[in-house]
């Protein structure tokens, strides 16, 4: 044990004494750990904040179906969903995607807008009808303030007053978000008396009832109907980063790391031939030189992990997720108005250092048990 | 202490440009335990491989070489690494350090392996560098000290785990008369404590009755080389 320890010391020794060595393999790691990193915290900090909304939210989500798409219900649905046993509340909304000012925004109608008062805004709340909120990132790009007015080009005719502009504070969500009262969503979409959800609240344990009796009720049509736990299983995937562009651009930046980790340490491969061979001269065992390699790679794995985790850490916190947010919030601007949620933990620490060791011993590993064992004399790098 | 052997060891180097140099022609040695050898002779004769290959540094193309009853050429390379640190010491002729640790951690560098503290390999390095004329010289880098330090901080390097075998390929080039008699004091020290010793050198100018000198000729014809000529 003890021989372990002081081979990890001059391993610990090793990387001082080499540091352009050390900081270039650090730095190949840090290339692929810091957007893998990045992405994740990203990634785990709005799956976070979906699911405390979730948890907050209703128990069940029930919109139209026609032709296998979402379709509006009739409004007066409502009446007839309060009335299956255990269902304890009904909520109407609305909400569709719409352009403003050349941007894609989501426009959320909500049937009680006194409720949004306790938001966080800048001005005041949806007082009257023709008034909207408005996220923080939607008014920042289109220079929309307080008692500003605000049009859609789908029906120019109708003209909103910003009521208000809701803090970045108030979530991710809300960056690209025009609230408005129900009515008026209505007839911004030439939909007046239907909605396109209701939010359904059920008293414990009738979920499962109250979804099969709202699938066979007269008068509502054909419906889909999502519980909470499909809608967080769907949050789960959709927050994921086993598709799309970031894991793209991930893979290709751990291609390119571990390209340029291979490169490096071919290049000090004479030198490491060297130092093998004298430890050998002197008496080292095959083992001993093979583990003074991989602890000495293993504490350049630790150092560029924490140092990623640092650097991801400074990238989406202070930094906003500048360049990266986008890819997980569509929508986002490359600079985002406010900080994106994010959460880093020790599992995230750990599958850095695990990334960080695998990556640095497939490229020491064997080419040093293959110089350890030949005779120290006859070692050719 | 352990008797060292080779028994027709057969070693040759083929150049860049395809020259093949027999260095080793069927040599025979045999060295009981406590022999001071010296292996003379000049530049390109093969003292040096011939030292490397009985401190199983490298392996001779044929023939065997044994370290006491282990036929050593035939080990795996595993079980000579072991056997290694158990008897042999060495000390090289070309600087060879780990850059940028001091002179008392590349003395001691065997000694971190075995696991052995910092304070100890330390002190342990310490004394065989005083023995050696270098007492202040423990915390310094290697490429600090002259030629002739280095030689001697080389020679520390190989006795720190106190060998049975003591291979030193020309340990006195570049010192003076005086750093010289102490290599040499040194050497015979751990003679009298029963290592043997082999010295490669120009000329034998220490030997003293009872050292063994065999002489290496250059590799100038076919058979000439690798030739123990007395």
């Amino acid at each position: 044990m003890s021989s372990v320890l002081e081979i990890g010391r001059m391993a610990g020794a090793n990387l001082i004494r080499h540091p352009f060595r050390t900081a270039v393999v650090c730095g190949c790691l840090a290339a692929a750990l810091v957007p893998f990193l990045a992405g994740l915290g990203i990634a785990r900090g709005l799956e976070r904040e979906a699911r405390v909304s979730l948890g907050a939210g209703a128990d069940l989500y029930v919109t139209g179906e026609a032709f296998g798409r979402t379709a509006p219900v009739p409004m007066e649905a409502a009446d007839a969903i309060r009335s299956v046993p255990g269902v304890v509340r009904v909520v109407p909304r609305i909400t569709a995607r719409a352009y403003v000012g050349g941007r894609l925004a989501v426009v959320l109608g909500v049937a009680d807008p006194g409720a949004w008062s306790g938001v966080p805004v800048q001005g005041r709340g949806l007082e009257r009808p023709g008034d909207v909120l408005v996220g923080a990132e939607l008014a920042r790009d289109l220079g929309l303030r307080p008692r500003g007015l605000l049009t859609f080009p789908r029906n120019p005719a109708e003209v909103f007053t910003v009521a208000g502009v809701l803090a970045p504070e108030a979530g991710v969500w809300s960056w690209n978000v025009v609230v408005m009262a129900m009515e008026d969503a209505a007839s911004l979409f030439g939909r007046t008396g239907q909605v396109t959800e209701f939010l359904v609240w059920v008293r414990p344990g009738f979920s499962d009832t109250a979804a099969s009796r709202l699938l066979a009720l007269p008068g509502l049509g054909p419906v889909r109907i999502q519980d909470r736990q499909l809608v967080a299983a769907l949050v789960r995937e959709g927050y994921g980063t086993a598709g799309g562009l970031f894991t793209a651009l991930f893979w290709a930046a751990f291609a390119c790391s571990l390209l340029a980790l291979w490169v490096v340490l071919g290049f000090s491969a004479r030198e490491r031939g060297r130092e093998i061979s004298l430890l050998k001269a002197l008496g080292w065992h095959n083992e001993e030189v093979l583990l003074l390699t991989v602890l000495e790679n293993g504490l350049a794995a630790l150092l560029a992990a924490a140092g990623s985790v640092l650097v991801a850490w400074a990238w989406v916190g202070p930094g906003r997720g500048v360049f990266l947010a986008p890819y997980f919030v569509r929508g986002l601007p490359v600079v985002p108005v406010a900080g994106v949620p994010y959460r880093f933990g020790p599992d995230l620490l750990l599958a850095a250092v695990a990334l960080a060791e695998t990556i640095t011993l497939s490229a020491s590993v064997v080419p040093t048990w293959r110089l350890a064992v030949r005779p120290p004399l006859e070692v050719r790098p | 202490m352990i008797r060292i052997q080779a028994r027709g060891v057969w070693k040759a180097f083929t150049s860049r440009g395809g020259h093949r140099v027999e260095v080793l022609q069927g040599l025979d040695l045999d060295l009981p335990a406590g022999t001071f050898l010296f292996v003379t002779g000049p530049s390109g004769s093969g003292k040096s491989t011939l030292l490397h290959v009985l401190a199983g540094l490298m392996r001779p193309d044929s023939g065997e070489v044994w370290w006491g009853d282990q036929r050593v050429s035939h080990l795996p390379e595993a079980r000579v690494t072991r056997l290694r640190r158990r008897f042999v010491g060495v000390a090289f002729q070309e600087d060879r350090y780990l850059d940028r640790l001091r002179v008392w951690e590349n003395v001691s560098a065997l000694l971190a392996a075995q696991g052995i503290s910092p304070p100890e390999r330390r002190a342990r390095a310490v004394a065989q560098l005083a023995r050696l004329g270098l007492p202040g010289w423990a915390d310094h880098l290697p490429w600090e000290l002259s030629g002739g330090q280095r030689q001697r901080a080389a020679l520390a390097r190989a006795l720190v785990h106190r060998p049975a075998v003591v291979f030193a390929d020309e340990p006195a080039a570049q010192v003076d008369p005086e750093t010289e008699a102490a290599i040499e004091r040194v050497l015979r020290e751990e003679n009298a404590r029963g290592a043997t010793v082999v010295v490669a050198s120009h000329e034998a100018s220490w030997r003293r009755p009872g050292d063994r000198v065999i002489r290496m000729d250059v590799a100038s014809d076919p058979g000439g080389a690798g030739r123990p000529g007395t």
